[in-house]
């Protein structure tokens, strides 16, 4: 699965600080609103926080991969988001504060458009050194470059 | 409530695609009524097990194999829910689950699964409930609006 068509540099949330799983969600939706993406904003956030309330997208390790089916998305989008230390407390079940988050939009016309994208996503996550890498991009440019990069 | 004519299905139709779960009684209505009802109400819960089914491959590739007690809810509601469902029908359901999805909207008369357009006369006959709703190219459930 090739990352180089969901990532460009404006899709890379650097540093940012977040209250709440909201407030997170919201610095994320913003890029995917701003790229013609997401169509309507509030219609995907309430997707999103209904898919996260199902069942957690946590990881073990804390990185966060928010995603949801919604009619409100037009195309598979994806945005990276990089939290300034020391994370955010995004789900209240998770033990560790997350730091990573990549937030996936999935429109309702292809439900299963994402899991590639998902599964390459996933597996770049497991590996703590390529977490911590990402982390301590200097730049959005440098971390949409090395995630690119990365061949699942 | 009672017996329901063309018209009535009709009426019910756009409801019911609209808000499928919530079913009036079927007891005072004509066989075909019942039928109609039958299908939409099999479309509606085959739809919903088809996005729990991919919540839950979602959820195998962020958590792996782990258990946990959302996931085993999770996994018993795709019981509750298979068990409701007709037997030839959920065998579609499942052979059309592993080669992708099982339930599609319909665009402009298109069928989403196959992008192949399916005769307007059919369409009205699958809202209607003359005419059971699954694609004739692919096999899908169709959810007509």
């Amino acid at each position: 699965m090739k990352l180089a068509s969901f990532l460009a540099a404006d899709r890379v949330v650097l540093n940012f600080t977040a209250a709440s799983t909201r407030d997170t969600l919201e610095q994320l939706v913003a890029p995917l609103v701003k790229a013609d993406i997401v169509a309507d904003a509030k219609q995907f956030m309430a997707d999103l926080l209904r898919r996260e309330a199902e069942i957690t997208t946590v990881m073990d390790n804390g990185v966060a991969l928010p995603h949801a089916r919604s009619n409100a998305v037009r195309r598979l989008g994806l945005t990276v988001g990089i939290a300034a230390e020391p994370g955010i407390q995004y789900s209240p079940e998770s033990p560790t504060r997350s730091r990573l988050f990549f937030c996936i939009a999935v429109p309702g016309y292809a439900p299963t458009a994402h899991i590639p994208l998902l599964q390459a996503l996933a597996k770049f996550s497991r590996e703590p050194s390529r977490v911590d890498k990402l982390l301590h991009s200097k730049s959005a440019s440098v971390a949409a470059r090395y995630l690119i990069n990365f061949k699942s | 409530m009672g017996a329901v004519s063309g018209e009535g299905v009709c009426g019910i139709a756009q409801t019911l695609v609209m808000s499928p779960l919530r079913l009036p009684r079927t007891h005072n209505l004509e066989p075909r009524a019942r039928r109609f009802l039958f299908m939409v109400e099999t479309v509606a819960r085959l739809l919903e097990l088809q996005e729990l089914n991919i919540t839950l491959r979602e959820t195998e590739i962020v958590h792996g194999t782990a258990n946990s007690p959302d996931l085993c809810a999770l996994k018993e509601r795709v019981q509750a829910l298979r068990e409701q469902v007709n037997m030839d029908h959920l065998a579609r359901f499942d052979r059309l689950m592993r080669q992708g999805l099982a339930v599609v909207r319909l665009h402009n008369d298109n069928c989403e699964g196959c992008n192949i357009g399916i005769a307007r006369g059919d369409v009205n006959r699958m809202v209607t409930g003359k005419l059971e709703p699954i694609c004739p190219h692919c096999g899908r459930f169709v959810l007509a609006s």
